[in-house]
């Protein structure tokens, strides 16, 4: 332990002054010391160590993985309004009151969307006042793609094309609008415009 | 140039119900006078070994009842210090654990001293 005569401590607190340049911040080597067993690093500035191993700016782990519980990143430093990024289990709040939901979530103004375990939400709501869950894209055992919007969905393209072998249909209400004006019906066309049409 | 006659150490002490009034209750290797068992005018330890030591627990280094180094090790540790405890005859080194004397492992340090053979107050006598 620098700074202590006694080795093998347990430290309660550990401030590092890395500097801008040099050799300089956390150097972790396996099984000592030197060429090639540079396993991790934490410097203010990229550089390569007396052995030659190179390091980046930041925190670099080299070996092994990046483990945790929860993961947050920020847009500049962490505060209120700047979460970026989260890895999380379940919603919750970070120690800023930035509101966060359950997976891997990215944040925006006005917009969330988190990927979790076979499904991909999209959210509206603030990191101040909190999320609500809007649309899904999920599967499920049967490998099917659901789509799920508590409100409109919209598929808006210069050319959109559905293609299946059969097709359902549970709609109440409203038909579908802005639909093709015309298309191929068993050998036939047909053109939808100004009027419905019974198949 | 100091001329260094190595005294070895008095042996392993291990921890037990604090005996010198400043820690009550909890574990102290009290290094007394009579336990170092050195009579020479100037001396020094110049190393230490702590084991056996119960988890979480740190202790307070006390040279004649005075602040003079703190340790929490992991398990076990040594001292090994650039610049050494000077102690004269009579002199004491307790280690002040912050762990009720129930606390098992009882923690074990083992101190190491010499003199100078070329000091003055150590030529008399």
């Amino acid at each position: 332990m620098a700074g202590s005569a006694w080795t093998n401590q347990l430290l309660n607190l550990i401030v590092l002054s890395a500097a801008q340049k040099g050799f300089s911040g956390f150097f972790v080597y396996s099984p000592a010391p030197g060429p090639g067993n540079l396993i991790g690093s934490w410097a203010a500035a990229a550089g390569t160590d007396p052995y030659g191993n190179a390091y980046p700016a930041g925190l670099s782990v080299d070996v092994g993985s990046f483990t945790g519980v929860s993961l947050f990143l920020y847009s500049g430093p962490p505060a209120a309004g700047n979460l970026l990024v989260s890895v999380t289990a379940a919603a919750g709040a970070d120690s800023f009151g930035n509101n966060y939901v359950a997976g891997i979530a990215t944040y925006g103004a006005g917009f969330a969307a988190s990927l979790n375990a076979g499904f991909v939400a999209f959210y509206t709501g603030s990191l101040a006042g909190g999320w609500t869950q809007g649309a899904t894209i999920e599967t499920d055992s049967g490998g099917d793609l659901i789509l799920f919007a508590p409100g409109t969905v919209d598929l808006t393209g210069s050319d959109v094309t559905i293609n299946g072998t059969d097709q359902t249909s549970t709609a109440t209400g409203a038909p579908v609008t802005s639909g093709p004006n015309g298309g191929v019906f068993a050998g036939h066309t047909h053109d939808f415009a100004g009027h419905t049409h019974t198949l | 140039m100091a001329s260094y006659v190595d005294l070895g150490t008095p042996g392993p002490n291990t921890a037990g119900l604090d005996q010198t009034g400043r820690n009550r209750g909890n574990l102290t290797n009290s290094l007394t006078s009579s336990f170092i068992n050195i009579f020479i005018a100037v001396f020094e330890c110049y190393h230490m070994e702590v084991h056996n030591v119960p988890v979480g627990a740190a202790a307070v280094i006390l040279r004649n009842s005075r602040n003079y180094s703190y340790t929490q090790p992991f398990s076990g540790s040594e001292w090994d210090p650039s610049q050494p405890m000077g102690l004269f005859a009579g002199d004491e080194i307790d280690f002040l654990w912050n762990v009720v004397s129930t606390t098992t492992p009882l923690p074990i340090v083992t101190a190491f001293f010499r003199y100078d053979a070329d000091l003055p107050q150590n030529k008399t006598g």
